[in-house]
């Protein structure tokens, strides 16, 4: 193998894409059947550092000459190639599948352990049962938490809707109150302002009259008589 | 593609309309159907939803409506295929609303991933390894939780039910290379977080 070939295997890393093709090709399908799997069967296809598939061998330089890039089975045979020289993808992808197994156990055990641990889950003869009821009166059964959704959320709108009034007219009532006496005294005071202005205008107040011809409703005082004006009495100066 | 395994004695005639030739669907006997095809649909919609009760609600509204449909099943596809398409659209219809996001975090059956991690095959395992294995566990449950809908239901198609491509292609009503292409980027996330992860491990 050239020895430029060998150090391109040893330092360019697989692509993203080359990475979970072999993740996909190793990932164990399911039942044929498609029925449940056996958490045991997955099981055994556990990845291990000493078993796995991309255990990273000492003896690993053999290439020979494989290109790093081609299809189908060569692709494949490339990619293994690499992972037996590169210690780092071979440790990221060995990391990678141990953990996605992990998932799937894990969450196929726990599902299984689930439904037989749910105290409303009905046999498979009781569950054909209820379907077929249901199919009768033609009600799907997941809107049974969503009829029952709906009603605790129209009992809380009413009690809400029942408490809001009665918040309102103890807190509110004051300045509703105060909203009714203002426009009269918005009115009133308009109203006054209109009685100053006609007052005003006109040319001399009733109460102004004596003021404005002082003479006009008096004798003339003779020479030797002041009008003392505090007391209103006319003094008679000999 | 996934076989069908009836036997045909199991399988009766359903009652159809007046006057026409009865169809015959394996779903006639809903019992077998049930008993063999409920706990992966349940796991499915759990692992989806990740609420008890909501899983089983709609895993039986699956086979309500899989019974009420059934003159549709021609057997172009097997009936784990069939079944897990009617519960992909169940689930896209009850996911699809804000309304399911509220109440999601309020169920009191939401999963705890602590419970999930407690089945994580430990065959003499140190301490170590298993909370290294716990704490994995916990970053790809997060991580496809915070997956778009669509990358979710395809990993979990793969990685949980273990479906091939095409076989996710043909329940998710999508191409090969989109399934594919959803596949990349959900374990492109998937990727890169469990890249730090083992980052920090190492420090």
């Amino acid at each position: 193998m050239p020895d430029h070939r060998q150090s391109q295997l040893q330092t360019l890393h697989l692509s993203h894409e080359q990475l979970c093709d072999h993740l996909l090709s190793l990932t164990p399908v399911s039942a044929a059947d498609g029925t449940e799997t056996s958490v045991a069967l997955v099981a055994a296809s556990r990845p291990t550092e000493q078993t796995g598939p991309y255990l990273v061998s000492t003896a690993s330089t053999q290439t020979n000459g494989t290109p790093v890039l081609l299809s189908g089975l060569d692709a494949v045979t490339a990619v293994e190639d690499h992972l037996r020289a590169c210690p780092s993808c071979a440790s990221e992808l060995n990391s990678l599948q141990s953990a996605l197994f992990d998932f799937r156990v894990a969450s196929t055990s726990f599902a299984a352990a689930e439904l037989r641990g749910l105290a409303s889950h009905p046999s498979p003869s009781q569950t054909t049962q209820r379907v077929l009821l249901l199919a009768k009166a033609g009600k799907p059964i997941s809107t049974r938490p969503l009829a029952w959704a709906i009603a605790a959320t129209l009992l809380v709108g009413a009690s809400i809707g029942s408490m809001v009034p009665l918040k309102v007219h103890h807190s509110a009532q004051p300045p509703a109150a105060a909203g009714v006496q203002a426009e009269p005294t918005a009115e009133s005071d308009e109203a006054l302002l209109e009685e100053v202005d006609q007052t005003l205008s006109t040319e001399v107040p009733s109460a102004m009259k004596p003021l404005s011809d002082p003479l006009s409703n008096q004798q003339p005082l003779a020479s030797n008589q002041i009008s003392d004006q505090t007391t209103g009495k006319t003094i008679i100066h000999e | 593609m996934l076989e069908q395994t009836f036997h045909p004695a199991s399988i009766s005639r359903s009652g159809a309309l007046e006057g026409v030739e009865p169809v015959v669907t394996p779903f006639d006997d809903l019992e077998s159907v049930v008993a063999l095809y409920e706990p992966r649909i349940f796991r499915f919609l759990l692992s989806n939803l990740r609420d008890r009760d909501l899983a089983l609600s709609l895993t039986q509204d699956t086979f309500l409506r899989a019974w009420t449909a059934r003159a549709s099943f021609r057997g172009d596809s097997s009936i784990s295929t069939w079944l897990m398409r009617i519960a992909l659209n169940l689930l896209r219809d009850h996911t699809r609303t804000n309304r399911f996001r509220f109440w999601k975090k309020a169920a009191a059956s939401a999963v705890d991933v602590a419970d999930v991690a407690t089945h994580i095959p430990q065959p003499g395992s140190s301490a170590e390894a298993r909370l290294i294995a716990s704490e994995q566990l916990a970053l790809i449950w997060d991580t496809v939780a915070e997956l778009s809908s669509r990358q979710r239901e395809i990993f979990l198609l793969r990685f949980v039910e273990g479906l091939e491509i095409p076989d996710i292609a043909n329940v998710t009503t999508l191409p090969v290379s989109t399934v594919k292409s959803h596949l990349y980027r959900a374990l492109g996330t998937i990727r890169t977080r469990h890249s730090g992860l083992a980052t920090r491990e190492k420090e």
